[in-house]
């Protein structure tokens, strides 16, 4: 009987795809196949600053339907603040009433004797973020992107997004962030560390101007605090103390000072998206694989502990029980051996909810 | 494959939750049916696999290694109608509590009105209520289309008008809304339901037809101050299964095997809670709890009056965070025999919440689990009880009403290690009165009989008067105030043919009196002054009790249950009320 945990990836080379989208539809300006840059404007739109509703029948001084037919503005069309929507022509064509636009923007949509206008503010543009191929369109929606590189996957994030320079600045997997370390040399980086519980020190790296900040954990007081943040935040194991997983410290410092894409989006587990960062990496000739989803809990599978006194730790299972045993905790569940990384003598009894693949 | 709604001897239920699937075969055994078997698997309704199916497969892989008997065919398709030599099974219903809470808008009339009918009939589904509108919003046009915007919805529920009302200023808000809703991003799926006066239900298709797909259902105010939810909530339900349908991977194909639905778990919980609260049993009525990762469910029904209440985003998985966000984290913690701080409970809430499917590996955290079960059980009960009837008869507003029936389920409470910690999370949390029958659904068979009950009926019963449902005994819960140690009550418990026990129980105690599943004993409770047992102050009274696999429990801890402010008096008494449980 097979069973499906839950994948982690600590992946150090893959072949990797990313949507970007718009939030709101606009014009793809690059093509298929075509090479992007993270700083290359993939996408537009232009943003509405805010909504206005005209109520172009009071407007005329007519029931709804007989205003909709005198509009001389049509769904889509631009306009300027004061400029006609609607006119009616009364006392044989010698008066005019007229209904007007108070913005200048577009005319969204007029039914029903009213009309929805967006008023136009900056231009809003999508970067590529990430290096690689344009491999997707996505009709006035955005892109695809693909390119090879390191994924390290957390569990929270506050929804920003950026690319800069990797700094590792905490010694070790639990090396705590402290405010003595946020220097100005850090302006326009992300920073990483194992842990983070001075306020100070998040404070202050607003204040210095960092590109992104990326976790192994954070104490739980903190999160209102770097979820306002305005740099992104991923907090990749968890929260308290325990820092990164030593598969994830790895990873990170053997790539120190590379460009990244720290994407701080919110955990969903139904839309498969997790926060994450991505280290743009040169792929060999021929393309790694894509990170693999969705594997069974097997014998010589590698996976992280996800709760109980091992929490955090990386191992490989050796065993996997027939039925459920009992646990410390009373519980009876089917358990794993697990072979823990770094740690002698017998393997650690988890149950197969507590672990997740690391891939 | 198709559905013999007259042959149904064997019958497969199957509950597509948020972490697990969970299938249930029910079977003919020894003239009556009866819950055979169980299995489960972790849900693959999510990502990467968005296929229900798969999880379903490993479901009911457990449950034939379980059961003995093949449900699925040598090309791992579920044999339906059963074969002649025992495989397969006769039919089949669903339900499912997986995928995100739909994203709604409420549009009503008067906000204590229509509004409100529309914000009941929502709170009864896995609905996540983003804004409303109505006449009583002091926002402008302008701002309301922005809020539309921002809440990207999935559903609109449009209540307002009595039958043969005014219209104007409802169409003047659709409108609005309307509008708003051709600003939504490309590819956005909208539902529009109609539940207000019945005249202006064309122009609502004339008005929202371009932008959503219309429903419509009686009006929930057919008259002013009558409240009429019942067949909107009906067309609801299918809304949101239509919805669903449309989401998740392998539900289409699944729904045709169940006869073209698969319910909301949550409805049909509130189902078998109705079925519950019409047997004469129950006269005060009957409450059914179900904490589930991503969902909690409150179903309270009094002789087949059900009141309905989903809480999305509050449960033990990744709801877990929801349950402090509007008490002090000391609301829960004050439940734990050892000191944990404010810091520590709260990463695990969150480590819980990032990880939903884990589950305890050790005593502490088991502690911490049942300590957040009654933190996530105590607000979904206060959330729901505003929508529950007015005159339904209790000891005191701030009290829980009588109820003769609780009925405890999830995975929390189903898989205590010991009953006697699944009883005191109920105790803890609801703080019964008067005398309460407590019974734990172990297996989720509240929702698999709730949507049992549309093709056997029959099953429904003769399940239930199995005994499937794990009995805990008769609580009787005392009202009232003394000092600690001072007694509180004496009981006598008389069985046939066993030594009679009575005994003095003091304010701030637990006590037990064994009596075993499926016995009857007379129970004579006599509360000193100033203690309510259920049968008024002081007033003592002598009924026929039924045993569990506690007995009889007497709670004499007071209502609310008094907690002492010091923290190692208190963590003692948790200690002991734990230990007079069973619970260690």
């Amino acid at each position: 009987m097979a069973y499906l945990p839950t994948t982690a990836h600590v992946t150090l080379l893959a072949t990797l795809r990313r949507e970007r989208l718009l939030p709101l539809a606009g014009s793809v300006i690059v093509q298929a196949k075509q090479r992007v840059e993270p700083t290359d404007v993939v996408a537009r739109t232009l943003l509405a600053k805010n909504h206005r509703l005209v109520d172009v029948s009071r407007a005329l001084g007519l029931p709804d339907d007989e205003a909709d037919s005198l509009l001389v503005k049509h769904d889509g069309d631009p306009v300027k603040a004061g400029e006609p929507i609607a006119v009616r022509k009364t006392g044989l064509g010698l008066r005019r009433r007229t209904a007007r636009s108070p913005v200048d923007g577009r005319l969204v949509v007029a039914a029903g004797g009213k009309a929805l206008l967006a008023a136009i503010s900056e231009p809003f543009e999508l970067r590529a973020a990430i290096p690689g191929m344009v491999v997707t369109i996505l009709q006035s929606q955005g892109v695809v992107i693909e390119t090879t590189g390191a994924l390290l996957e957390g569990v929270w994030g506050n929804g920003k997004d950026d690319t800069a320079l990797l700094r590792v600045v905490a010694e070790g997997p639990r090396g705590a962030l402290t405010a003595s370390l946020v220097t100005v040399e850090l302006r326009g980086a992300i920073v990483v560390a194992g842990t983070l519980d001075d306020p100070a020190a998040l404070k202050q790296l607003g204040d210095v101007g960092v590109r992104g900040l990326l976790l192994g954990s954070l104490t739980p007081t903190l999160l209102p605090a770097a979820q306002k943040a305005s740099f992104p935040v991923v907090v990749v194991e968890g929260f308290g103390g325990r820092g990164f997983s030593a598969p994830a410290h790895n990873l990170l410092a053997s790539n120190a000072g590379r460009q990244a894409w720290l994407n701080a989006q919110p955990a969903d587990s139904f839309a498969g998206r997790r926060p994450e960062l991505i280290i743009p990496l040169p792929g060999p000739s021929l393309p790694p694989p894509q990170p693999l989803d969705g594997q069974t809990l097997e014998v010589g599978r590698r996976v992280r502990v996800l709760r109980g006194p091992e929490a955090g730790k990386v191992g490989t299972v050796t065993e996997l029980s027939a039925r459920p045993l009992v646990m410390p905790s009373g519980l009876r569940t089917p358990v794993a051996s697990v072979a823990l990384e770094g740690a002698a003598g017998p393997s650690a009894r988890v149950a197969f909810a507590n672990l997740e693949i690391l891939e | 494959m198709s559905i013999n709604a007259n042959s149904t001897d064997t019958l497969l239920a199957v509950d597509f939750g948020s972490a697990n699937t969970r299938a249930l075969l029910f079977d003919v055994v020894e003239s009556g049916y009866r819950f055979v078997g169980y299995g489960e698997a972790p849900s693959t309704v999510d990502a990467p696999y968005h296929d229900a199916s798969e999880g379903l497969h490993h479901a009911l892989e457990v449950l034939q290694a379980v059961t003995g008997r093949q449900v699925l065919d040598e090309h791992a398709r579920l044999t339906m109608p059963a074969t002649t030599d025992g495989r397969g099974v006769d039919s089949f219903v669903a339900t499912s509590s997986a995928g995100p809470a739909v994203r709604t808008l409420l549009v009503g009339l008067l906000p204590d009105v229509s509004l409100a009918s529309a914000r009941h009939m929502a709170a009864s589904s896995y609905l996540n209520v983003l804004d409303t509108f109505s006449l009583g919003d002091v926002r402008g046009e302008d701002e309301q289309i922005d809020a539309v915007i921002a809440a990207r919805p999935e559903l609109l529920i449009i209540a307002g008008g009595s039958d043969g009302g005014a219209t104007r200023a409802l169409l003047k808000l659709v409108e609005t809304v309307a509008l708003a809703c051709h600003l939504l991003p490309p590819g956005t799926q909208t539902n529009a339901l109609f539940v207000g006066n019945a005249d202006l239900q064309p122009r609502m298709t004339e008005l929202l037809g371009r932008v959503s797909a219309v429903h419509s259902a009686p009006n929930v105010q057919p008259e002013l101050g009558r409240e009429q939810l019942g067949p909107a909530a009906a067309e609801m339900g299918r809304v949101y299964e239509e919805i669903r349908l449309a989401q998740v991977g392998g539900f289409a194909q699944l729904a045709q095997w169940a006869g073209g639905r698969i319910y909301p778990t949550a409805q049909a919980q509130g189902t078998f809670a109705r079925f519950l609260s019409k047997l004469p049993a129950w006269p005060r009525g009957v409450l059914s709890v179900d904490v589930g990762a991503s969902a909690t469910c409150i179903a309270a029904a009094w002789n087949g009056n059900l009141r309905l209440n989903v809480q999305p985003g509050l449960g033990l998985g990744t709801g877990a965070v929801n349950a402090l966000a509007d008490n002090p984290v000391d609301a829960a913690t004050r439940w734990l025999p050892a000191a944990v701080s404010d810091d520590a409970f709260r990463e695990f809430a969150l480590d819980k919440a990032a990880h939903p499917g884990t589950v305890p590996a050790d005593p502490g955290e088991l502690w911490l689990e049942l300590a957040l079960a009654r933190q996530v059980i105590r607000t979904a009960v206060r959330r729901a009880r505003p929508d529950w009837p007015a005159n339904v008869p209790g000891p005191r507003p701030d009290l829980l009403p009588w109820f003769s029936l609780i009925v405890g389920g999830g995975a929390v409470l189903g898989r205590a290690p010991r009953p006697g910690l699944a009883a005191l999370v109920l105790l803890d949390a609801l703080q019964p009165c008067g005398v309460t029958r407590l019974l734990i659904d172990a297996y989720h068979l509240a929702p698999a009989l709730g949507a049992a009950a549309t093709v056997n009926p029959l099953l429904v019963a003769q399940v239930y008067e199995s005994r499937a449902f794990l009995d805990l005994g008769t609580a009787v819960g005392l009202i009232g105030r003394a000092r600690l140690g001072d007694p509180a009550c004496a009981v006598k418990l008389a069985e046939d043919g066993v030594p009679e026990v009575s005994l003095e129980v003091a304010f701030g105690t637990l006590a037990v009196l064994p009596l075993a599943a499926g016995h009857t004993a007379k129970l004579t409770v006599r509360p000193r002054a100033g203690f309510n047992a259920g049968y008024g102050l002081g007033r003592g009274h002598t009924l026929k009790v039924q045993g569990g696999v506690l007995g009889v429990i007497i709670d004499a801890r007071g209502r609310p249950v008094a907690l002492p402010r010091a923290a190692d008096q208190r963590q003692e008494l948790v200690k002991q009320w734990t230990w007079k449980m069973g619970g260690v």
